[in-house]
């Protein structure tokens, strides 16, 4: 049981991190001012009929 | 057993405050489906009795008949902290277990999980007040299983906030009928089918039928390279990239969604031998099929077919919502897992790790604003006016400057007293799913009759056609809502479905909560003799 929990231990600290990274990851890439501009370009433009969300 | 001491719930507190703390700022939360306002109308529609395939009832008439007496920010800061306070513990009652830390586990496996994320951030309330309300149906149907004194009158009240919404109805009398068991069923079938009447009578009389080509676009995705399977089976794989926590890209949770669906399992073969589990496991992998079945080959035109041709299926095409049923014994299969583990409060440490960004109401997703006070001035020059309001832009949805252009749902019909007509197309990703009102239809048409006022609002995505306006008389102008009447507009006679049979549901349904209550409470139901259960 002590080895397990050792292993839980390990597995919550790297999903942690997983978890965390993938925010980050999102937040920082480097497309993510050409999605700015994007956005802001969308903006600009927007479609008649607003989208409920996309897939 | 009971839970011991005040820790679960303390967790149970934490676990609501860290999700929602932002939420009691004052105002609205307006993101996608959750709409709002600070008196919500009573009108006909919100009773099942528009022109409309009622969407939204009981819940609109619930929450008309309550911000009559509270503000509605109120009404939602509550609801939406009942969510995650009332599933987690009720996650963490549902288990036969000494230890609290057990009991942890299971609350923060049920109430911090992709489900739970995703369907707040698209504005799901009710479906998740359904949600929360599983557990409790749980321990009312396993009370009924076991023969309990007025165990019927359990489940009544903890059917309750799920019966707002017609799928929260569908997903308590599932686990109502899993846990009960055959020998109660048809009770189980019978309070089901009473509670959830004020929903299912009127859209029975309605045709009932939806676009079919919304199958696909509503269907099921991947959100890591574990595909929409291994999505849906970690409780996520909403339709809606836009809603999906980023965290939720992570590329170990694949991986580690089958650990713990492992030992879900594992946890369930023990707990078989406290409690009668496998329907509820049983269920909760007939959800996850349900969730996936238009990602399954061939699975889309099936689909489409069903919806184009049976009442009611426009319910299976957002089929996500039904892996709610997987999310309940996989929480309490997972505490029963650990229950040896020295280190068992880890695995929850784990589970808050592996969804971080369901913290402080999605980092800015929850968050609260003000209504313009244009809205107010509008309402006020629309009381007691008689005629409908139609609103401009044609577009469902709003996407306004004060709500940080989040999208959102059009506030009008549940902001403005009276009857409103809004657009009830759907554009997902550009495909239009079409919409149920005829009115609406009558609306993009161009054709204003009926109608005696039309409310136009700025700054939000979508033209108004200049010309229409031409003939309009203005009466009110503001920065964010413009006021026109109609000249010589004749009112038309509401096309809903016919009131006696809508009204009998009402009632039925008020009655069985009613005498449920009375049951509780009079000498009658407390010395009921417990055969009469039986």
């Amino acid at each position: 049981m002590e080895l397990v929990s050792v292993l839980v231990a390990i597995v919550a600290g790297a999903a942690l991190a997983g978890g965390v990274g993938a925010i980050v990851v999102e937040q920082n890439h480097p497309d993510k001012v050409v999605e700015q501009r994007i956005d802001e370009g969308v903006k600009a433009q927007e479609p008649e009929v607003l989208d409920y969300g996309s897939r | 057993m009971r839970p011991n001491g005040l820790k679960l719930y303390a967790t149970c507190a934490a676990l609501t405050l860290a999700a929602l703390a932002p939420v009691l700022w004052p105002g609205y939360v307006l993101v996608y489906d959750m709409v709002f306002t600070p008196e919500q109308p009573v009108n006909a529609a919100a009773f099942g009795l528009g022109d409309a395939l009622p969407r939204a009832v009981p819940v609109d008439a619930v929450v008309a008949l309550m911000t009559q007496v509270v503000p509605g920010q109120l009404v939602q800061k509550v609801a939406l902290l009942a969510i995650v306070f009332a599933g987690a513990l009720g996650a963490g009652l549902v288990v036969p277990t000494d230890r609290t830390g057990v009991r942890i586990v299971a609350a923060v496996a049920y109430s911090w999980n992709a489900y739970v994320a995703e369907r707040l951030f698209i504005g799901h309330w009710t479906l998740l007040l359904g949600y929360a309300a599983l557990p409790w149906v749980a321990m009312a149907g396993l009370k009924m299983r076991a023969g309990e004194p007025h165990a019927w009158t359990r489940l009544v009240l903890a059917s309750l906030p799920a019966v707002l919404s017609a799928p929260g109805g569908i997903l308590v009398l599932g686990t109502a009928l899993a846990t009960a068991g055959r020998r109660k069923a048809w009770q189980v079938l019978a309070v089901g089918v009473v509670l959830n009447s004020p929903w299912w009578v009127p859209s029975l009389l309605h045709d009932g039928l939806s676009d079919p080509s919304g199958a696909e676009a509503f269907s099921a995705r991947a959100e890591n390279w574990g595909g929409p399977v291994l999505s849906v089976l970690g409780l996520g794989g909403i339709w809606n990239a836009e809603v999906v926590p980023a965290s939720r890209a992570n590329p170990a949770l694949p991986v580690i969604t089958l650990l713990l669906l492992a030992a879900a399992v594992f946890g369930l073969r023990e707990l078989a031998k406290r409690l009668p589990v496998w329907p509820l496991a049983g269920l909760g992998a007939f959800g996850a099929v349900l969730a996936l079945i238009a990602v399954l080959p061939g699975g889309v035109a099936v689909l489409e077919a069903v919806i184009e041709h049976v009442p009611g299926a426009g319910l299976l095409r957002d089929s996500q919502k039904w892996v709610a049923w997987l999310a309940l014994p996989f929480a309490i299969g997972l505490a029963v897992a650990v229950e040896r583990l020295r280190a068992r409060l880890l695995v929850a440490v784990l589970l808050l790790g592996l969804l971080p960004d369901l913290a402080w109401g999605g980092f800015g997703r929850l968050e609260p604003v003000d209504y313009p006070a244009d809205w107010a001035v509008v309402r006020e020059k629309l009381a007691d006016q008689p005629g409908d309001v139609a609103v401009y832009p044609l577009s469902a949805f709003r996407r306004f400057d004060w709500n940080d252009r989040r999208t959102q749902l059009d506030p009008a019909p549940r902001h403005l007293p009276g009857t409103t007509v809004v657009d009830d197309s759907l554009s997902v990703g550009g495909e239009v799913v079409a919409g149920e009102d005829p009115r609406a239809a009558r609306l993009r048409a161009g054709d204003l009759a009926g109608i005696g006022w039309v409310l136009v609002e700025r700054g939000t995505p979508g033209r108004v056609d200049e010309n229409l306006l031409a003939r309009l008389e203005k009466v009110h102008d503001g920065p964010e809502l413009a006021l026109y009447r109609v000249p010589g507009a004749v009112p038309v006679e509401p096309n809903g479905p016919p009131v006696a049979p809508v009204v009998l549901a009402w009632v039925a349904a008020g009655s069985l909560i009613g005498t449920s209550l009375l049951w509780r409470r009079l000498p009658v139901g407390r010395f009921a003799a417990p055969r009469r259960e039986e």
